[in-house]
């Protein structure tokens, strides 16, 4: 007897049209063989539909929440690792490509730096003898110069100054303005 | 599985951060998710820790979650890759405890004592028979029986297309009902020399 395609739409029920499903019911009537395999998937089904669905034990979204910490952990030691890992590894590569290289020039800058440490101390013993003679010549000035000049001199300056900054403050604050209003 | 009301609420917020609100869905989704996986991974403990990455990398993927989609069906797509993966970087065969763990009862499955054994051991020996499927064939049928997924569903969830999903669940189907009529040959069998044996 032939069984195809009955076999084959034994396993396929719900996407058969009627007739063929029709086809089907007037095949197994006349072939056990068929029937058997029927009847053994019908038994199947019939397990596994009333089979139900199995609960974790219970606790698990604390569990959840104690896995979503420990991996966070986790990553966060990793990280940690990766960061140190890569500033050794970063160390030793230049040590390794520059060190041989940058020794020798340390060595020769060693006279160097001495030299321009005592140029930097004549600079500071200078300028105490700089700051001692302009003592000196202000004060010599300022005895020959009359008591109104004296005043009127700083008022004037201080005057030019206020003048500079308000023009300064004008001159921005129209340009953000203007800026706003285009 | 029926979206609840606050549900995209919670997916929302999740998207957006918050840790409560994903911890509303793993509330939600445990059962599904767990039993997905100890189907296809036949052990309770491995199942749990399964679920827990599952549920993780949902946590973490909840960014490419697409709201036109079901999120069940999504959930489940995770869960499933990962069994998967599982399996194939699984070197033994399916080990699974004998008994189910006491938690593991079924509130719904409570026949009279002799009915219950027998329940119980074709529901043992369906358990049985899913393990020996391969490993995508089984998935296809779980998905289809437990967590009624159409074709399409199946299909996005496991990046196949509809055609492989079918001939998946045709081959599943034929290979149980093939193993069940071994089964119960073997059992008219012992049943047919018991008789004998009694007889004399
Ligand atoms: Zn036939």
């Amino acid at each position: 007897m032939k069984h195809q395609p009955f076999e084959s739409w034994l396993y396929e029920r719900e996407t058969l049209t009627k007739d063929q499903t029709r086809d089907l019911e007037d095949h197994l009537e006349i072939c056990a063989s068929c029937r058997a395999l029927a009847t053994a998937w019908a038994d199947v089904e019939g397990q596994i539909l009333s089979a139900s669905l199995i609960a974790p034990a219970p606790g698990f979204s604390r569990r959840w929440r104690t896995y979503l910490a420990d991996h966070r952990r986790r990553i966060s030691h990793r990280q940690m690792g990766v960061l140190l890992l890569t500033t050794a590894v970063g160390l030793a590569v230049l040590s390794v490509l520059f060190g041989a290289e940058l020794l020798p020039s340390l060595q020769q800058a060693v006279p160097t730096l001495v030299s321009w440490v005592g140029k930097v101390a004549n600079l500071v013993a200078n300028l105490n003898v700089f700051r001692l003679v302009m003592g000196i010549l202000v004060e010599a000035t300022l005895e020959n110069i009359p008591l109104v000049y004296r005043v009127v001199l700083p008022l004037s300056l201080a005057g030019l100054a206020a003048f500079w900054v308000f023009s300064l403050y004008r001159l921005n604050y129209r340009r953000i303005t203007k800026g706003v209003i285009s | 599985m029926v979206e609840r009301p606050n549900e995209s609420e919670w997916i929302h917020r999740a998207m957006q951060g918050d840790d409560n609100a994903f911890a509303m869905l793993v509330e939600v989704y445990q059962v599904p998710v767990y039993n997905l996986c100890y189907r296809m991974l036949g052990n309770p403990m491995e199942a749990e820790d399964a679920a827990q990455e599952a549920f993780l990398r949902a946590y973490k993927g909840i960014n490419r979650y697409d709201p036109e989609r079901r999120f069940a069906t999504w959930l489940l797509s995770i869960a499933s890759h990962h069994c998967i993966d599982r399996l194939r970087r699984r070197k033994y065969p399916i080990r699974s405890l004998d008994e189910l763990l006491p938690w593991q009862q079924k509130a719904d499955d409570m026949p009279g004592p002799e009915t219950a054994l027998t329940q119980k051991e074709n529901q043992e020996a369906v358990r049985k028979m899913l393990e020996q499927l391969g490993d995508h064939d089984r998935m296809v049928l779980i998905l289809r029986y437990w967590y009624d997924l159409s074709y399409e569903e199946i299909a996005q969830s496991l990046s196949s297309s509809v055609s492989a999903v079918k001939s998946r669940l045709h081959r599943a189907r034929r290979q149980l009902a093939d193993q069940w009529i071994k089964r119960t040959s073997i059992e008219v069998g012992k049943q047919g020399r018991c008789d004998e044996a009694s007889a004399f």
